[in-house]
């Protein structure tokens, strides 16, 4: 009659015993039923009793191979084709954008991109009216990352650090190795200025500029009913944010050292009526103040000001600039200033290497260096680099442009004066209501402009008078 | 001034801190011990099982140990490049010593981030001079907390200390003068867990030497079986762990990180030996010594830039250095396969350079974190 033996399977270290072999080196001949091994044997690997044995039944079910379908790629499978490659540092509009402009001229060219985000695509002015659009953050996300790389042939690697270039042999440094590069496109994007004040690492308090930030503020916040969420900073980002919020039923608290909100883009007519409509709709405006410190207790926060006054909040949002994302490009022997410093064809002091969107410093038409964290002048950008890597002798024009300010309460769109040019003055040319129209003149000139209410429709004539004056 | 705290003899007027070399000087010393000392008996180590315990109190007393332990540095800063690159020159000559040496960095590092004074004035200064030696046997805990294996050791909370039950399978560098860092889940309450340090002498424990490795015998490596030990509260490096665990673990990956260097770089070594006569055939392998160098310099120099990071004990960075420790160990496994094959019949003999070379590789992949354990950690946290 046929034995039926069975394994069992040493809990600490793995053993098996098979009672079909036995363990003849320490006496247990072949044949030897478990139950009859004695109380004193040890495991022969680690030296434990039976007494942590189990039986081995089913074995487990095999699973599939999960590392072929995850991006566990390194890029050592990478490093062979990269070298004729453009890569693409980053993940955002710039990045895709970029992608985009370089495939109109040329659909062979090998494209890599290198983000540290995941690279779904998604459009980062809806982060700040998601709330009223009732969005859920992933419902922002217009395309998945890999849909995208997909349509426009790129090699994508998501979740991935850069962290250095070395520009003279033409190489990137990754965790995962080395990789060689033709041409190097840096959009790097900016990130909400970090300011040290006493508290200011406490749990609860957010910066946020892209979607992972996002996301991460609205899983705390969506479990309340109805937040306090104070903001420092009434800039455009903080602005938005505190419309956004108020509309949606929280309570807002807005806090900067300019008495009125977005004074440094707005006139002070504007600037005051914008306070006055955040006003009429419940948002507390602290100006003329910073945080002195924020505490925590029992997942709450008490903001301190410097004018002595205190606010008890759910969350904070510390919104007080962009600061353009230069640590990669500086570590790597890269211009830099307040941004990385690019030409008017878009190439950093390295060549072959240029840089596109927030993360760029610009000299403007006056000569001024200048930051821009808007949406247009991307486009433009994009066209100018992918033409230059196409031989177009093609040049980037750094001009004034009209910033579209989404407070849907008080509808904005400035066009500021060119930089340094305080030799002017504003002048209030319409008023009905909450629709204003101002110009600035310089010299009998207008040299720009703002708009609030449905006034904000003809921005793009008020534009154009401004570029047939220039 | 603090007392003296070493065996070794010196001038009870000079600080601790002179007697340790840093940077470049502390470097050229491990290279001297390492020539000197260790290259003559790496066989013996491999494969008889001798422990080169004589060599691991030499690179403690020249400071070794403490490059990565900020309380302890000339300018209280971690030099973490420094104990990789120290790391690295042992390992490309004996892969067990390097190891051995990873186990005393590593249980240092612990004692340096734990928030128990007691035990840190106990142990740290000790183990990082080299007069204490001793291991880490976090791999089973590490292990549980990626959901691949259960906790194998209990606690039983009494006063002034913990009462330990279990058996752990494989812990390196132990004896019976030796301590090492363990974790326990506590019985009433498996939710929680304790972390402490074991006197090998302790009541109811007990090393068993019991399985034969392929390599790295003399790295006395054992079973620990825990029977009602008692840890005293002072020996406690941490409870609770969650927090503790998060702002140790980058440190804990990346100081291995020296083993694999190491190896590849004696990989590389070894092809341009044989490079030199057989280079006419070796052209026609897919791993060539250029590209070996070049993936060498680039690895370097991306630990050199994570090296000055680790004190972020967020999970996003934690993900880059387990990228880099996985780097090295695919770098491992290919340069091991291909020092063998530049070799060719010579890499064959029982003794050659290589096929140590070869097992040494096969260690830098296989110890945990593994390539398998890496890769389901990155998917368990979600940066893939």
């Amino acid at each position: 009659m046929s034995q039926a033996y069975q394994k069992y399977i040493c809990v600490i270290c793995g053993y098996i015993y098979d009672e079909e072999l036995g363990d003849p080196e320490s006496g247990l001949p072949s044949g030897t039923l478990f139950a009859d091994i004695p109380d004193e044997w040890e495991c022969p690997d680690c030296g434990v009793t039976k007494q942590d044995f189990i039986l081995l039944t089913a074995p487990e079910p095999e699973v599939a191979n999960v590392s072929k379908t995850s991006g566990f790629d390194s890029v050592l499978t990478l490093k062979h084709v990269s070298k004729d490659a453009i890569v693409v540092l980053g993940g955002g509009m710039a990045a895709w954008e970029m992608i985009s402009q370089l495939r109109k001229q040329d659909n062979d060219q090998a494209i890599i991109m290198i983000t540290h985000c995941s690279g779904d695509v998604y459009s980062k002015p809806q982060l700040s009216t998601a709330l009223n659009k009732q969005k859920e953050p992933n419902k922002l996300i217009q395309i998945s990352a890999a849909d995208q790389a997909a349509t426009l042939g790129v090699t994508l690697l998501p979740y991935t650090r850069v962290l250095a270039i070395d520009s003279d042999h033409k190489r990137l440094i990754l965790p995962t190795g080395g990789l060689q590069y033709n041409k190097l496109i840096l959009a790097l994007g900016a990130n909400q200025k970090y300011i040290p004040f006493p508290g200011s690492d406490t749990k609860g308090i957010h910066r946020i500029n892209d979607l992972e930030q996002y996301r991460s503020f609205r899983e705390h916040l969506d479990v309340l009913d109805k937040a306090h969420v104070a903001i420092l900073g009434s800039g455009l980002i903080g602005c938005e944010f505190a419309d956004d919020l108020v509309s949606a039923g929280h309570d807002v608290s807005l806090i900067d050292l300019s008495e009125t909100p977005l004074s440094h883009l707005l006139p002070t007519q504007l600037s005051g009526k914008l306070a006055e409509v955040f006003e009429s709709k419940g948002v507390q405006i602290f100006g003329g103040t910073t945080i002195s410190e924020v505490k925590s207790a029992d997942a709450k926060l008490t903001v301190g000001l410097a004018n002595g006054k205190t606010i008890k909040a759910d969350f904070l949002i510390s919104a007080v600039g962009l600061q353009p994302n230069i640590d990669l490009a500086k570590r790597s022997g890269i211009d830099t200033q307040r941004g990385i410093l690019v030409d008017d064809r878009m190439q950093t002091s390295c060549e072959d290497i240029y840089a596109i969107g927030d993360c760029t410093e610009h000299i403007d038409t006056g000569g001024n260096k200048v930051l821009l964290p808007y949406i247009k002048p991307i486009l433009k950008q994009a066209k100018v680099i992918a033409g230059q890597i196409a031989a177009d002798d093609i040049h980037y024009e750094c001009n004034t442009d009209v910033v579209v300010i989404k407070t849907p309460s008080l509808p904005l769109s400035v066009c500021p004066p060119p930089l340094k040019d305080d030799s002017g003055a504003w002048k209030l040319v319409e008023s009905q209501g909450e629709s204003m129209a101002l110009a600035y003149y310089r010299a009998g000139q207008m040299t720009g402009f703002a708009l609030s209410g449905s006034f904000t429709k003809k921005a793009n004539d008020w534009f154009q008078q401004i570029k047939l004056a220039s | 001034m603090s007392a003296p705290m070493s065996s070794m003899d010196f001038d009870s007027t000079t600080s601790i801190s002179d007697k340790f070399l840093i940077g470049d000087a502390l470097l050229e010393r491990v290279k001297k011990i390492v020539d000197e000392d260790l290259a003559p008996q790496v066989l013996a180590i491999d494969r008889e099982g001798i422990y080169p315990k004589e060599v691991m109190q030499k690179l403690g007393a020249a400071g070794a140990f403490r490059r990565h332990l900020p309380s302890l540095t000339e300018d209280g800063k971690a030099h973490f490049d420094e104990a990789m690159r120290a790391m690295a020159i042992v390992s490309r000559v004996c892969m067990n010593t390097g190891f051995t040496m990873w186990c005393q960095v590593t249980l240092a590092w612990y004692i340096e981030k734990s928030p128990n004074a007691e035990v840190r004035n106990k142990l740290l200064e000790k183990v990082a001079c080299g007069e204490v030696l001793g291991g880490t046997a976090l791999s089973n805990p590490m292990k549980h907390l990626s959901g691949i294996e259960p906790l194998k050791i209990t606690a039983t909370e009494v006063d002034n200390g913990f009462i330990i039950n279990g058996t752990l399978p494989w812990v390196s560098n132990l004896g019976e003068d030796h301590w090492f860092a363990s974790i326990a889940a506590i019985d009433t309450d498996p939710t929680r867990k304790v972390m402490f340090a074991v006197d090998c002498s302790s009541p109811g424990f007990s090393l068993r030497q019991c399985a034969e490795f392929i390599a790295l015998e003399g790295s006395q490596t054992f079973a620990c079986h825990y029977d009602n030990v008692f840890i005293p509260k002072e020996c406690l490096i941490a409870d609770p762990i969650p927090e503790y665990l998060q702002s140790i673990k980058a440190g804990f990956v990346f100081l291995q990180i020296g083993m694999g260097v190491g190896v590849i770089q004696a990989c590389s070594d070894y092809m341009h030996e044989f490079n030199q006569s057989l280079s006419h055939v070796n052209c026609y392998l897919d791993y060539q010594t250029d590209e070996l160098d070049q993936d060498i310099k680039d690895y370097i120099a991306a630990c050199d830039v994570l090296a000055t990071e680790i004190g972020d004990s967020s999970d996003r960075f934690f993900v880059d250095i387990l990228k880099l420790r996985k780097t090295i160990s695919e770098l491992s496994l290919k340069a091991g396969e291909s020092a063998m094959l530049h070799g060719g019949a010579r890499s064959y003999l029982h003794d050659s350079v290589a096929q140590r070379k070869l097992r040494e590789a096969y260690f830098v992949a296989m110890i945990s974190p593994s390539i398998k354990h890496i890769r389901k950690e990155i998917d368990r946290l979600g940066y893939c």
